[in-house]
């Protein structure tokens, strides 16, 4: 057993005189905690500008997507190794020292945001964004916001709001602040979401963490441990809770989002609709031309043509869809309804021609989805027996390549299509994944054969007829169709249309209505 | 110039699957009790006044919850099953208990919908426990003193932000999912009553 305290740092106390000025240039607090030199060795004579420095050489040299030459809702997008951080690697062991790193992305996809105070062209472009179909709403790290980027708090009674946002991996802490959010185009101003709420992570350290969040896993408050600077949520949703409705907060067990009237006070709150972070794509406006792209995204990642890998991958987020010609849903392309959750049907039915094979359990996977955020297919254990490492990475001995089958989910919203359509067979191949990692002197970053194992105890049995949207799913079996999934294919995320809110309109494909929430492709 | 983070673990030799049913530990398979099963406060405290000095006795010889003199603080996994009224008063959840034949399954309904699950030995022991709703439960109720084991360990697999599985010793912890729908699970292998497959934590 390893000290709790080694791998995922508590969020660095910040004096509160200075956390509670807004926008405090949190970069320079977090890296004056102690000095590294860049090969990971402790060397505390490091001055802060020093590291930051650092950071900045760093970044530097990263692979950046490209602004130029886009249209307006266009934006480039990129599979690589991730941003540079301080601090101490996620899983790292206990004692590693504080050290200037890549986070060491694999299979995951960055774009820029430019995040401005709200009516001003005060802006800052921060890289390395992750895109994310499993999430909704902006999210920036405060240790890359610039000193001049002083969001206005959203404050309910003289008190800021303040989420603990949740992932499976852990939670990040910090307030709610309002921002003009700019994405896509060339120089990123395609697209604008005027004065909406996103999250400042780790800007928030002057409040006390409630026990509540604290323990729905681990920290993830700064670019070491969260993997990015910043991440941009495009999935289904329009809000991170309550889509047009409160945060029903104060029936979780692990509320979102708190108001916190003192530093040591924070208590669950209904956070209002106009309080929640929202998906900006629901909240694009208009262009010039009367077109809105509010209805969701279109993901393009090429196929990848080395089976154990590539170093840096570039593809497109087009934002709307079938609003303009390159954001159209793919010839052949059908519409699978997700249910309320986010969730929909999948199911492993059997081998290519000339594939190893390896038993089956058959069943239906009622609880899954199509996450850019995960960065491989992850299977229940009962749908099939694989090998595994020690962490759960599928290493077959040779590539297996399955065929499998998609269903859309029915019950939430309506519309006209066939709302339990059943995909074409496709395939999907699982590779070694130690083979995978130690290719190309580990330099690759993009898999699209990465699968692991998941839901060592769950089953996949539900029928696919019926009505998905029981309150809530109850097993928990369900594929995850992560990042491989997307490779040599155009993924559209359909957004919830609920019929009572102002964007994100039905999409209408050769007069069809489609309602989301849904995938197409 | 700048070290990529990258932490992969060691090749392990393919085989058909790690587990397919939880090890065999040896605990005895004893039908579960009525006795077994841990009830409200206020029942419990009516069954001591009801139990004869004996019958007290032999429950408490079967590790049977409802006896129980004292509960822990907090938490469920790998504590007796009398933690799990801890854990519903904290979920606000009202309760179901289901018999098996080699275990007993509480089921946590909470006021949002959650669902949890918590799976006792007929020694009396939460040897599994399972989450599934809109939010995180809170894990460090649930894990108990394992929590800290949980966020500390190096030993995990994080597959992106919709996927970790951590295991540490005898400590198997799964959480998936995304924002609208987290599920997950957790397990203690050493306390896996036999004749349970980890197929039946769900």
């Amino acid at each position: 057993m390893t000290s709790s305290k080694s791998l995922f740092r508590r969020p660095l106390r910040v004096p509160a005189a200075l956390a509670l000025a807004v926008g405090v240039p949190l970069v320079a607090l977090l890296l004056s905690c102690g000095g590294s030199s860049s090969n990971g060795a402790s060397n505390g004579g490091n001055s802060t500008s020093t590291i930051a420095a650092q950071v900045a050489a760093c970044e530097a040299g990263l692979p950046q997507v490209n602004t130029t030459g886009l249209a307006s809702n266009e934006a480039s997008i990129v599979v690589d190794a991730g941003p540079c951080a301080y601090g101490v690697p996620y899983g790292a062991a206990a004692g590693t020292a504080d050290s200037v790193f890549i986070v060491g992305s694999q299979n995951l996809a960055f774009t820029n945001v430019t995040i401005c105070i709200p009516g001003t062209s005060t802006c800052q472009t921060i890289d390395h964004v992750l895109v994310d179909t499993g999430s909704s709403g902006v999210r920036i790290m405060s240790s890359v916001l610039g000193s001049s980027i002083a969001l206005n708090p959203v404050t309910a009674g003289g008190a800021p709001v303040i989420e603990c946002a949740q992932f499976a991996d852990g939670f990040t802490w910090g307030s709610i602040r309002s921002a003009d959010v700019y994405i896509g185009g060339t120089a990123n101003v395609g697209e604008k979401a005027a004065n909406i709420p996103i999250q400042v992570i780790g800007d928030s350290s002057a409040y006390t963490t409630p026990s509540a969040c604290t323990g729905t896993g681990s920290a993830l408050n700064d670019v070491a441990s969260f993997g990015a600077n910043g991440i941009i949520g495009v999935g289904l949703f329009i809000a991170d809770c309550a889509t047009d409705l409160a945060c029903p907060d104060s029936t979780f067990a692990s509320p979102l989002y708190y108001l916190c009237p003192t530093s040591n006070s924070c208590a669950s709150y209904d956070a209002l609709a106009t309080q929640q972070v929202v998906n900006p794509v629901g909240s694009f406006t208009s262009d010039t031309n009367g077109v809105n792209d509010s209805n969701g995204v279109v993901v393009a990642l090429p196929a990848l043509t080395v089976p154990t890998g590539e170093v840096n991958v570039y593809g497109n987020l087009y934002f709307g869809v079938a609003t303009q010609a390159n954001n159209a849903l793919p010839v052949n392309a059908s519409v699978y309804l997700a249910d309320a959750y986010g969730d929909f049907y999948s199911s492993v039915t059997g081998f290519a021609t000339g594939s190893p094979t390896v038993p089956l359990g058959g069943g239906v996977c009622s609880n899954s989805f199509i996450d850019s955020g995960s960065n491989g297919i992850f299977l229940p254990q009962s749908v099939a027996t694989i090998p595994y490492t020690p962490q759960y990475w599928f290493d077959p001995s040779s590539t297996i390549t399955f065929t499998a089958l998609i269903t859309g989910a029915t019950g939430f919203a309506s519309g006209s299509q066939d709302p339990s359509i059943t995909s074409p067979s496709f395939t999907f191949s699982i590779a070694d994944a130690t083979t995978l990692f130690a290719a190309n002197s580990q330099n690759n970053t993009a898999y699209s054969s990465l699968g692991g194992a998941y839901s060592t105890g769950g089953v996949c049995d539900s029928a696919t007829s019926g009505n998905q949207n029981q309150n809530p799913p109850d097993t928990t079996s369900g594929i995850d169709w992560g990042l491989p999934f997307f490779y040599g294919r155009t993924i559209v995320i359909g957004n919830e249309y609920l019929g009572n809110q102002t964007g994100s309109p039905p999409v209408t494909v050769a007069g069809s209505t489609f309602n989301g929430p849904f995938w197409a492709f | 110039m700048f070290p990529r983070s990258r932490f992969t673990g060691p090749k392990r030799a393919p085989e058909p699957a790690r587990r397919d049913t939880g090890p065999a530990q040896g605990l005895p398979v004893q039908p579960v009790s009525p006795a077994a099963t841990p009830a409200a406060p206020a029942a419990r405290t009516t069954g001591w006044r009801l139990f004869s000095r004996k019958s007290a006795l032999v429950a408490l010889a079967l590790g049977t919850a409802a006896v129980l003199p004292a509960a822990p603080a907090r938490a469920a996994l790998g504590d007796k099953a009398a933690s799990i009224e801890l854990d519903r008063q904290q979920i606000r959840a009202t309760a179901h208990v289901s018999t098996r034949s080699a275990y007993a399954v509480h089921e946590l309904r909470g006021p949002d919908g959650s669902l949890v699950r918590e799976y006792v030995s007929p020694a009396g022991v939460v040897f599994g426990v399972s989450w599934s709703g809109r939010t995180l439960p809170d894990l460090r109720q649930l894990l108990g003193l394992n929590f800290d084991t949980y966020t500390g360990s190096a030993h995990r697999q994080r597959g992106g932000h919709g996927h970790l599985i951590v295991e540490e010793g005898n400590l198997h912890v799964e959480s998936t999912g995304h924002m609208r729908a987290f599920s997950g699970h957790a397990y203690l292998s050493n306390a896996i009553p036999s004749g349970v497959t980890l197929h039946d934590i769900q």
